[in-house]
């Protein structure tokens, strides 16, 4: 099965400013191995926050489509160089980037990496709609982010799916947004690329 | 009944400074969900989970906590670990 989530985090939100030295938000979030790393790493507020998004972005990936999984953020484990996160029997790929004043991190299955961007929201613009522009700046024009009905969710609506001119496309997307930044990962199909980049229009 | 009302009113207390928007608060009741009605993210739950622990003097577990969605779903969690 096909897994993609991701998670950004606004380094400047005020909110967070000392959390990374409070211990007992650190104990809730970290498994044993991540607190020694913590303790001794460089940029604590910044290793803090990058496990903080990975476990958010496994999360994201894991629960998708599967059946309801309970979240604590210390039982997502993630590799000290941040190359990999896991949970349980289940062990993803993780890219952390830092872009500008925020962190973000995508987690996946498989082998090819998911196309992903972070980006500021414009003036007025809602966090969810950024997301969306930005999905649409690499996806091409016509796409619409939907999101089906889903009662057990946590807003009632399970994950958003991508659609080209009403068309479902095969684009397992994640939307992500903190602060002043949104965020997408999505693991793309061939066949959903847009036509400039489609590898079977080449020029004649 | 009161006792409900009493704890309600706290947790509404600490929920305040996480909640960007002040007039959210306004209309809460026990089916407020703290995630999509008062748009608290992920890591400012922790922050609440924590301040319900000291307020109350109880233990929150992971899976206690994870149960948390809405107003009353902590109203709930507060009286049984009081009880």
């Amino acid at each position: 099965m096909r897994r993609v989530g991701d998670d950004v985090v606004d380094l400047d939100d005020p909110a967070i400013a000392t959390t990374h030295v409070n211990e007992r938000f650190v104990a809730r979030v970290c498994a044993e191995p991540e607190r020694e790393a913590l303790a001794s790493a460089p940029d604590r507020k910044l290793r803090l926050w990058s496990l903080f998004a990975a476990k958010e972005a496994a999360y994201k990936a894991i629960a998708r489509g599967g059946p309801p999984l309970p979240f604590a953020h210390r039982r997502f484990v993630v590799a000290d160089g941040l190359t990999s996160v896991g949970h349980g029997e289940v062990e993803l790929s993780l890219c952390v980037t830092i872009d500008g004043a925020c962190v973000h991190a995508v987690a996946w299955s498989g082998r090819a990496p998911p196309l992903a961007r972070t980006g500021l929201l414009r003036s007025l613009e809602t966090p969810g709609a950024a997301a969306r522009r930005l999905l649409t700046s690499c996806l091409g024009d016509g796409i619409e982010v939907v999101r089906p009905p889903s009662p057990g969710s946590w807003d009632g609506y399970g994950p958003p799916a991508v659609e080209r001119d009403g068309a479902p496309l095969d684009v397992m997307v994640s939307l992500s947004h903190d602060g002043r930044f949104a965020s997408f990962a999505a693991l793309i199909g061939i066949m959903a690329l847009p036509a400039a980049s489609d590898p079977s229009s080449k020029p004649p | 009944m009161a006792q409900q009302q009493e704890v309600m009113q706290k947790v509404v207390d600490i929920l305040r400074p996480f909640v960007k928007s002040p007039e959210a608060l306004s209309a809460v009741s026990m089916e407020t969900s703290i995630l999509k009605d008062l748009k608290v993210n992920s890591a400012r739950l922790v922050d609440i989970v924590l301040e319900i622990e000291d307020q109350f003097g109880i233990a929150v577990s992971d899976e206690a906590a994870d149960k948390v969605k809405t107003v009353g779903d902590a109203v709930s969690l507060i009286m049984k670990n009081a009880a």
